[in-house]
């Protein structure tokens, strides 16, 4: 009973700490300490230590699985998965591995596992669609409308750009351009070589660039 | 460095992809080149555009939802029990020794059924050992019923009989048996000297056809086989057996 105690205040204490360094920003070698803590007490089976997990990385997930698949349904969904999948193979991470890469490589994984089981009818979402889902709360101005209209039709093109690419193609341009990640560490997640990752890039762009000139030209002649 | 090699090498250019020295190449390539040089703008225009691919601003209600999700489906699966829990709450006491019974059971089945088996082929066995007679012991002398018989005109007459025991002797079936015999191995003694060299394979043939009666026994001696031809109704004088050896 005292365990048991002693192990939920100890549990809350570590979520106030993570929650103070991530608004102070303290060091990156804190954020770690605390984070391996976290880890540790998730995979003794502490439920709370995986939810303070999650609260850290749920953002990055989202986004990332967003721009796998293209629509917030999907990436909702595809988050979820992943972070069941990482409670479930916690156990075989290893501390010196960089969690956050681990963290990619799955989130990788069920994107394509989903991308493989979602109908034909891929929608991206239309200015519409995120009205209606209050991704506009923010937007106060009928300036700040249209500037978002002209985002969301962006974001629409983009996506049918990213749909010229074949799946490793989207998901090494995807983690090297969006998310910034170095190609070292995008070969890592991935499972490929280094010059696999540079080549697969190198093909993505290009096509990403034929697909803007053909819309450009396309604006011209209309 | 050709123009052609340059189009291969801006995309990864315009990001620092590139190795220094490959990139300072580029950089100098590109220096030169109007036409690299548009071809670079042009890659850094289509990245800004990338770049631009940002996804919505997740509210809160959407990241709790995503969480809440997780944590349910976890709660879920510690409270299920793991597959040897399962097994254990199916594996009550009393299954366990229904279960072990009927293995035993079936276990008892298959050894008896090879041991029937086994001693089953083992007593075949042993018949049939019994059965065959070892060639060294003499065979019992018993009767032969008649069956085929030489007509004293040289043919075979098949006399019917039903209870016919041996199949037709060796000597019965004999082709060549109007020529002489043939000379036995074993010599035969002055007293058993057939009464007629003709034997029944010589054939009388000015001699009007009779039926004959044959008997035929066979001695302890299974090489030694008598055999007693005569006409039907002949004098007991006339009856003379006939000694056969192989």
């Amino acid at each position: 009973m005292m365990e048991a105690q002693e192990e939920q205040a100890m549990t809350v204490e570590v979520a106030e700490t993570l929650q103070m360094i991530n608004g102070a920003g303290l060091s990156k070698t804190a954020v770690e300490r605390t984070e391996a803590l976290l880890i540790e007490r998730a995979r003794s089976g502490d439920h709370a230590a995986f939810e303070q997990l999650m609260i850290c990385h749920q953002r990055k997930v989202i986004a990332m699985a967003w721009r796998m698949l293209g629509n917030e349904d999907d990436a909702r969904d595809a988050a979820q998965e992943a972070f069941i999948k990482v409670y479930k193979y916690l156990s075989s991470y290893k501390p010196d591995q960089d969690f956050g890469g681990w963290l990619y490589r799955i989130v990788v994984n069920v994107c394509h596992d989903h991308g493989r089981k979602r109908s034909q009818h891929d929608r991206h979402l239309s200015f519409e669609d995120e009205r209606a889902a209050h991704h506009l709360d923010r937007v106060a101005s009928n300036e700040n409308i249209e500037a978002a209209a002209i985002q969301s039709q962006q974001r629409g093109l983009i996506e049918e750009a990213l749909k010229t690419l074949s799946k490793k193609e989207r998901a090494a341009l995807v983690l090297r351009d969006l998310e910034g990640l170095p190609t070292e560490e995008v070969a890592q997640i991935l499972g490929s070589s280094q010059a696999t990752v540079r080549s697969q890039i190198a093909t993505a762009r290009a096509k990403i660039k034929q697909f803007r000139d053909r819309v450009l030209r396309q604006k011209t002649r209309g | 460095m050709t123009c052609t090699r340059m189009e291969q090498l801006i995309p990864l250019y315009v990001e620092g992809d590139l190795e220094a020295d490959t990139a300072s190449a580029v950089g100098g390539h590109v220096k030169g080149c109007a036409g690299c040089r548009a071809l670079v703008a042009e890659y850094e225009a289509s990245q800004g555009w990338l770049h631009s691919y940002t996804p919505p601003d997740f509210n809160e209600a959407v990241l709790d939802s995503v969480r809440l999700g997780v944590m349910r489906e976890l709660q879920e699966q510690s409270a299920r029990p793991s597959f040897f829990e399962r097994l254990a709450l199916l594996l009550t006491p009393r299954r366990i020794v229904a279960a072990t019974a009927a293995a035993l059971m079936i276990i008892a089945a298959f050894l008896l059924y090879n041991v029937n088996h086994n001693s089953n082929a083992g007593l075949k066995r042993a018949e049939r050992a019994f059965v065959q007679p070892r060639e060294e012991k003499p065979a019992p002398p018993f009767v032969i019923p008649p069956h085929d018989v030489i007509a004293p005109d040289g043919g075979v007459k098949q006399v019917n009989h039903p209870h016919r025991k041996k199949p037709a002797t060796p000597y019965l079936a004999d082709k060549n048996a109007h020529r002489s015999p043939r000379p036995n191995k074993r010599e035969l003694h002055n007293d058993t000297v057939l009464a007629n060299d003709n034997r029944t394979s010589v054939p009388d043939e000015s001699a009007k056809p009779q039926e004959m009666l044959r008997i035929e026994l066979q001695t302890a001696d299974p090489n030694i086989r008598i055999i007693w031809l005569a006409p039907k109704g002949a004098d007991s004088q006339e009856l003379k057996p006939m000694i056969e050896t192989r």
